[in-house]
């Protein structure tokens, strides 16, 4: 790695850690001493069916950071529609065409959680949750909430129909990460959700 | 001439740093990293590498930047990183007031232990000389300390430090004290099982096998039967003692070899006497042998069946045919011969002696024969061999034939391609190991690809590739340019050039995800020669790039695949003039 791109990755870690930051509920930290691999976290925002998540993110720092953008997408599973419900990819313009060299690991992981307050459904990385977002908002934030329950350990008592029909499939021996993702992606319908299990 | 056309995509006002400073990756290409006293104001921090201004410049935009930081940066994208407002090398100035302010800021030595803050520009001349600075250990253990406490630690501390061994005298590292002492261990005294002596581990063998009076060794007579061993200081009234025992075996020994002596001689007159009956055997024959021929010869002619070399099929019955027919004729002949013998009264012994003669008769005979026989199948083989190769000899003709015509076509389909590509290029260039060696020994230092139509009845152009660079990015550096090249439409199009090329190094690593290709823009200029129409093939004048791509990047990073470098220009024509 570049030293330009290690000392750029140093100098922020210090700033993020600062107390300064504190209060932003985000965090990162190293996963190696070659500054190429960080795990970040934020927090769900109030007012957001991902309220008091702890969603957590693999950053990759490519060799011509800052002047290209780093590679983030989420390790905790969410129901999002610029989220993949499956790989994590996030579909963010500043991490790809509008990255510019003067925004740092602080202002994307701010930026992320700007977009868990305020979903784009017009520029979608996941179709599903992107229709299902504009044609049944209530449904969607029922299953965004019950995923960030699941998976980020949000706080409040989970819904009890979303987990009863869980429970059914998955006792039918199905696994527990493709039967959310089935009911969900079937408007929790048990009966067509068993028929796209993936 | 070259390096003016390269240099002007970067050298703009009076902001003088190359090209290769701008790639060139050190502590001096970023800002100045230190504490700061009070600590660094947002004004003088560079939102690129973010630490404190060097050589800070400021754009039309207002913001300031390290110079080398902003320099990096629009050359990947023109447009300022804060407010992504459309930004150029020629928009950039020196900001000399930043740079005084950035200077007289007060910064905090690095050193452990030295509370010292002085302003920036005199902080490289204290930390040259402050007296808390570490030097590191020159055992190489790895540590940095204090001048003061630099010789205690390299003399009586580090793990690396040199210890002379008081058995060997060897010199080894002090952390290495058990491997050494494994090894020393050849040189510690041991006792001798047999002496009691001692003796260095080492030589205990030596001492054994040639000086130690209590170790046993053997007789000098256990050769001929005494297979007693004795100590060696023994040894000599043993000697003494058992004379009479000694010359025993030794007579025993004697009568041995006698015995086997006799039996040799024996065996060697049975062969000499086996010997010369053969050796008069093969007389006789041999004088018969001559006579045989020339019958055997005459016989073959009187038949009118002369053996020709050249005879197509000669078949095993034919063979078999010819050794009856000599079997035949020599029965008639023995009958001749015994027949000739008893009229001239000679005795029986004689007729024996002329038997054996004629059964090497037909053997030899039956050799001739098959002699013959053979040298007609070579004869047959080598006319069979001329013939292949005067075929073959037309079919290479016809394959040279077929390969012209085909690389006709293949040169026909390719300008197809190059004039049909509107503008998006691949250029494959194969056999990159050898070419770049080729480069590297000067041979072959530039390459060019075939010249490539931005729309059919568009601009031809050419990538440039110096495989080992060129300039100053000479054996560092890929160096990538586009020369514009005489097209068939060159009448009716607008001149110079105008718009944009993209020149791409294809990544082409296993994972699609992990392709980073590496990418530059450029801009045409309408002042520069590179864009003028050209009057020769190729102009002579390019527009690119001498510091592409580190050249140890891309045999590490997977630009090579299958030997092959890949890279990809792209034309957009801006097409104003003709609207």
């Amino acid at each position: 790695m570049s030293s330009i791109a290690a000392t750029r990755v140093q100098r922020e870690l210090k700033d993020i850690n600062s107390e300064e930051c504190s209060g932003q509920n985000i965090r990162i930290e190293l996963m190696n001493d070659q500054f190429e691999h960080l795990k970040g976290e934020i927090i769900g925002p109030p007012g957001t069916p991902y309220q008091g998540g702890k969603f957590k993110l693999s950053i990759h720092i490519p060799e011509t950071y800052p002047f290209n953008p780093p590679k983030v997408k989420f390790e905790t599973k969410i129901w999002h529609p610029n989220i993949s419900s499956v790989t994590g990819a996030i579909c963010l313009d500043i991490l790809k065409d509008q990255w510019a060299a003067a925004l740092t690991l602080r202002t994307v992981l701010l930026s992320l959680q700007a977009l868990l307050s305020a979903a784009e459904p017009d520029d979608p990385q996941d179709a599903v949750v992107a229709k299902q977002y504009k044609d049944n908002n209530s449904l969607f934030y029922k299953t965004a909430k019950f995923w960030a329950q699941i998976y980020a350990e949000a706080p409040g008592p989970t819904d009890t129909d979303c987990m009863d029909k869980l429970k059914k499939v998955t006792e039918m021996g199905f696994y527990r990460d493709p039967s959310l993702r089935a009911l969900s992606s079937n408007s929790w319908n048990l009966a067509d959700a068993l028929d796209n299990i993936g | 001439m070259l390096k003016t056309t390269h240099l002007e995509n970067s050298m703009d006002n009076n902001l003088t740093t190359t090209v290769d400073a701008v790639n060139g990756i050190n502590d001096e290409t970023v800002g100045y990293d230190y504490e700061f006293i009070p600590s660094l104001d947002n004004k003088y921090m560079c939102p690129i590498c973010l630490l404190a201004l060097r050589d800070p410049v400021q754009t039309e935009c207002g913001h300031r930047f390290c110079h080398l930081c902003i320099l990096r940066c629009i050359r990947s994208k023109a447009s300022c990183p804060v407010d992504q407002i459309t930004l150029f090398s020629n928009q950039l100035f020196q900001d000399r007031s930043a740079h005084r302010e950035v200077l007289d800021l007060k910064a905090k030595c690095p050193n452990i232990g030295c509370d010292l803050v002085v302003e920036l520009r005199n902080i490289k001349n204290h930390i040259a000389k402050c007296p808390h600075r570490r030097t590191p250990c020159k055992n190489g253990c790895g540590l940095e300390l204090l001048e003061q406490d630099l010789v205690h630690h390299e003399t009586s501390q580090c793990p690396n430090r040199p210890v002379t061994c008081p058995t060997c005298q060897q010199e080894y590292a002090f952390s290495a004290e058990k491997e050494h002492e494994e090894e020393c261990k050849q040189y510690e005294p041991v006792l001798c099982e047999h002496c009691n002596h001692e003796v260095k581990r080492y030589k205990l063998k030596q001492h054994m096998s040639s000086e130690c009076p209590q170790a046993p060794i053997k007789c000098v007579f256990d050769k001929v039967g005494c297979h007693q061993q004795y100590p060696r200081h023994d040894i000599k009234t043993h000697m003494e003692n058992t004379t009479q025992i000694h010359l025993q075996y030794l007579l025993s020994f004697i009568m041995n070899l006698q015995k086997q002596n006799d039996e040799l001689q024996e065996s060697l007159k049975v062969a000499k006497l086996k010997l010369d009956k053969t050796t008069a055997k093969e007389n006789e024959s041999s004088d018969a042998t001559v006579s045989d021929r020339l019958r055997f010869e005459s016989v073959n002619i009187s038949d009118g069946n002369i053996y020709s070399p050249n005879h197509e099929a000669a078949s095993e019955n034919d063979e078999i045919d010819e050794i009856d027919r000599i079997k035949v004729e020599n029965k008639r002949r023995e009958e001749a011969m015994v027949s000739s013998a008893s009229s001239s009264s000679a005795s029986s012994p004689l007729v024996g002696a002329t038997g054996e003669p004629l059964n090497n008769h037909l053997h030899l005979t039956m050799m001739v024969n098959k002699q013959t026989d053979q040298d007609g199948k070579i004869v047959r083989l080598d006319h069979h061999v001329r013939e292949l190769m005067a075929k073959m000899e037309t079919q290479i003709l016809q394959i040279k034939d077929i390969q012209n015509r085909l690389t006709g076509m293949e040169q026909r389909i390719d300008n197809q391609e190059l004039r049909c590509c509107n503008g998006l290029y691949y250029w494959k260039i194969k056999d990159y190991a050898q070419l770049r060696r080729a480069a590297c020994l000067g041979e072959m230092p530039v390459l060019h690809s075939p010249g490539f139509y931005t729309s059919p009845q568009g601009y031809r152009m050419c990538i440039r590739a110096n495989l080992d660079g060129v300039e100053s990015a000479q054996g560092t550096h890929l160096s990538l340019f586009v020369h514009l090249m005489k097209g068939d439409f060159d009448d009716v199009l607008p001149w110079p050039f105008c718009g944009s090329i993209t020149l791409t190094v294809i990544n082409q690593k296993e994972l699609p995800s992990q392709r980073a290709h590496v990418s530059e823009m450029l801009e045409s200029r309408a002042n520069l020669m590179a864009f003028q129409r050209p009057i020769t093939e190729r102009n002579q004048k390019g527009y690119g790039y001498i510091d592409f791509l580190p050249l140890n990047l891309i045999e590490t990073e997977g630009f090579i695949k299958s030997d092959t470098l890949v890279i990809k220009a792209q034309v957009h024509v801006y097409e104003l003039s003709l609207q």
